[in-house]
């Protein structure tokens, strides 16, 4: 059977359609060796039939018998768990290890025991057996996102309904499906037996229509799909019971071709469950029926009966969570959350995402490249703009500044050039006298008696100085006071005069009175330097 | 990955590889450039405004008013030169002079030149030039004392070296001679030796000499 569902928002969404195309099994080795070729029309008719489009991301679950699925459960740590799990798998995969995809993931934990064992689920198939179902998925034109074995998702899913069984004693999950039957030992919340048997309910569907066709000869009405469909409708048959099949098909018919297969069943539960459980907790033990094959009516009874044990039907039979998909299905089993991630690849396709992997990562890279120069560029200009702002702030201050700088420094240096221009001037001018207040000083200070007859004045390098020539009337009386002395007294104290030095002294007579000829010399008090003062006069002003 | 994506990715990765380095080459390093050059600039100018704010207490404060100031003094001090200095005007003014202080101009007679005065230490090559005279004057002693008072204040860059006063005429006994102390009205004669200065730049200095001459 090849069942296509068209799932809405990825695998994660919800089935909204299911096309199934009938297969024969005995067509399934042929289409191996020809690389499912013979499959391609009856996927793309499936995929026509639910309006999916090319390019649309594809989760395969395939059976295949070579593939290897088994739950490990070594003792110790997770990661050497791990490790153990990985050699027992290539240990067991019956051919060369080399090249083969695998996965490993962890079911569940025990909850009890000193040394709680890990229950490990490991994969392995052929690469060519998954180059073979990519191709396939390939040529259908869909997208190859997970290849999942359906042996994985019974595993998982009979360990898992076991573990989550809120039971401390002994408890049995048995998952009957199409075409495997998976039992699961559970007792004092550890797991205990994990075991795959290669038979499914499609062996009851194969009885009856056996005795269908033995009955009604070569019907073209008979068919797989339909003895599958009235053996899910109306269960098994009693003993003069009808089977809606065929005109007169009863129980008569058909269960001698059950009786075999169910007690196959029942007695692989039993050594399993003997081999797994105390012999005190068989006759206690409690069995959850799921898979595909629980919703056959009757068959929970008739396995209740024959195990002499409580059967009950697992709730996620009993409530379906999807009426598109039959529940516990291959189909129902990976569109839920909960699954294992035990996709399988082939090296192609795993090249293949390498190389997408690493174009993604180029572009990615491209583009952050680009977002990066831009954003560089952009800070960059941003920050330019603000230092161009900030310097714009800055000009008008700067330009005033510097003007006044430049002006400061011209200021400068003219004073100083004026400063030495006055100066000259001063060296030039130096020693200085008032010659008027000097000679108005010599007049004045003049006391009677006192006639002056010459005067020579010169400024030079030892300072202003003048000498007077001139003569005293020598006083008639002796005792009379000199007046020379009073003019000498009067000017040494002249503020204009530093020292007042007298010469030589001559006396003679000069019409007919006696004088007294005599020479001084008269120190200046040199006057300051006035080329400052001389350029301070107001303009206009005399100069 | 087959060798050929390998090689694929590898060449796309190059080419991205190399592309960006472009653009960061081409576009993206002379902008950084110029906004580390403005941002540097910035900071410069920061400083420069920091300088500025540092000094605005030592500095002058209105250095315009300062060279106004300066020029103005500058250009009287240049007048006073002008007046001392230039021959032309000199005989004029010394006869204005004269003629205020209300004696009379003998003669002036030219001595020549003295050599420039220059400050060693001065770096503007700026010198002071004089001119020597000897100027004869007769007239009262009170005027002729005026007279020197003129040629010190109203005549520019003028220096009084030396004078000589005697009474005129020479039989006259005395030249000051007044008990009370008032200004003394008697005649005398002086011979005034001046220098007459102005300011002069480098390789000016000598054309003072040959400009001046005699002046009955």
């Amino acid at each position: 059977m090849l069942e296509v569902a068209a799932v809405s928002g990825g695998m994660a969404g919800s089935p909204v359609a299911v096309e199934a195309v009938p297969l024969d099994p005995a067509d399934w080795d042929r289409g191996w060796e020809q690389g499912l070729v013979p499959l391609d029309a009856a996927l793309q008719e499936a995929l026509v039939r639910l309006g999916i489009g090319p390019r649309a991301r594809a989760t395969l679950v395939y059976h295949d018998p070579d593939v290897l699925a088994e739950v490990f459960s070594p003792p110790g740590a997770l990661a050497d768990a791990r490790k153990a799990a990985q050699l027992a798998l290539a240990e067991a995969f019956p051919g060369k290890v080399q090249g083969c995809p695998s996965a490993l993931t962890l079911l569940a934990k025990d909850r009890t025991g000193e040394n709680p064992r890990h229950h490990l689920l490991g994969v392995m198939d052929r690469n060519e057996r998954l180059e073979c179902l990519c191709d396939w998925l390939r040529r259908a034109g869909c997208t190859v996102k997970e290849l999942i074995p359906a042996k994985a998702l019974l595993l998982a899913h009979a360990v898992n309904t076991a573990t989550d069984a809120d039971s401390d004693g002994p408890a049995a999950t048995l998952l009957f499906a199409d075409h495997a039957t998976v039992i699961v030992g559970v007792s004092d919340g550890a797991v205990r037996v994990t075991r795959m048997i290669a038979f499914g309910h499609d062996l009851l569907t194969d009885a009856v229509l056996r005795a269908a066709r033995g009955l009604a000869g070569d019907d073209a009405t008979l068919t797989r799909d339909r003895a599958a469909a009235e053996l899910f409708r109306v269960g098994l048959p009693g003993r003069d019971d009808e089977f809606p099949l065929a005109d007169g098909l009863t129980g008569t018919q058909i269960l001698p071709l059950t009786q075999p297969v169910l007690q196959r069943l029942a007695v692989e539960i039993k050594q399993t469950l003997r081999f797994a459980l105390e012999e005190s907790d068989l006759s206690r033990v409690r069995i959850v029926l799921t898979g595909t094959g629980a919703a056959i009516p009757g068959l929970s009874t008739i396995i209740s009966e024959s195990l002499d044990a409580q059967v009950d039907i697992a709730d996620a039979v009993q409530h379906c969570r999807n009426e598109v998909l039959r529940p516990t299905s291959e189909l129902d089993l990976v569109a839920r959350r909960r699954r294992p991630a035990v996709s399988l690849l082939p090296a192609s396709e795993v090249r293949h995402r390498d190389y997408r992997r690493a174009v993604a990562g180029v572009r990615i890279g491209a583009v952050l490249a680009i977002l990066s120069l831009a954003g560089m560029y952009l800070a960059a200009s941003n920050t330019e703009q603000r230092i161009n702002a900030q310097s714009a702030s800055l000009a008008s201050f700067l330009a005033r500044a510097r003007d006044h700088a430049t002006q400061a420094q011209q200021a400068a240096a003219i004073e100083e050039n004026f400063r030495h221009q006055l100066h000259l001037v001063d060296q030039a001018l130096a020693p200085r006298a008032d010659w008027q207040a000097v000679l108005g000083e010599l007049s004045r200070q003049a006391t009677a008696g006192v006639k002056l007859t010459e005067l020579s004045a010169a400024a030079s390098g030892a300072g202003p100085t003048v000498i007077v020539k001139g003569f005293a009337e020598l006083p008639a009386n002796p005792a009379a006071a000199d007046p020379l002395g009073g003019y000498i007294e009067h000017l040494s104290g002249s503020p204009l005069f530093a020292a007042v030095d007298m010469g030589p002294t001559r006396t003679n007579d000069m019409e007919g009175r006696t004088v007294k000829l005599f020479t001084l010399t008269l120190k200046l008090h040199a006057l300051p330097d006035h080329a400052e003062a001389l350029t301070d006069a107001q303009p206009g002003g005399p100069l | 990955m087959n060798a050929v994506n390998a090689r694929r990715v590898l060449a796309q990765t190059i080419i991205i590889a190399a592309a960006a380095v472009g653009a960061w080459q081409v576009g993206l390093r002379p902008h950084a450039a110029r906004v580390a050059r403005a941002q540097a600039t910035l900071d410069a100018e920061r400083a420069e405004v920091a300088g500025y704010e540092s000094q605005r207490e030592t500095q002058v404060t209105n250095p315009y008013g300062l060279i106004t100031d300066i020029e103005t003094r500058a250009q009287r001090l240049d007048d006073l030169s002008r007046r001392s200095g230039r021959t032309a005007n000199l005989y004029d003014m010394l006869g204005g002079l004269a003629a205020r202080a209300g004696v009379d101009v003998e003669r002036i007679d030219p001595k020549g030149s003295q050599n420039p005065i220059k400050d060693k230490q001065a770096k503007t090559g700026q010198s002071v030039a004089g001119t020597v005279y000897a100027i004869e004057i007769n007239g009262p002693y009170d005027r002729v004392a005026s007279f020197l008072g003129l040629l010190q204040h109203d005549a520019g860059l003028t220096k009084v070296v030396s004078f000589r006063m005697t009474p005129t005429p020479p039989a006259t006994p005395a030249i000051a001679a007044d008990a009370a102390g008032q200004a003394s009205s008697a005649l005398v004669s002086a011979t005034i030796e001046t220098v007459h200065y102005r300011l002069v730049a480098d390789g000016e200095a000598g054309k003072t000499a040959s400009a001046a001459g005699a002046h009955p």
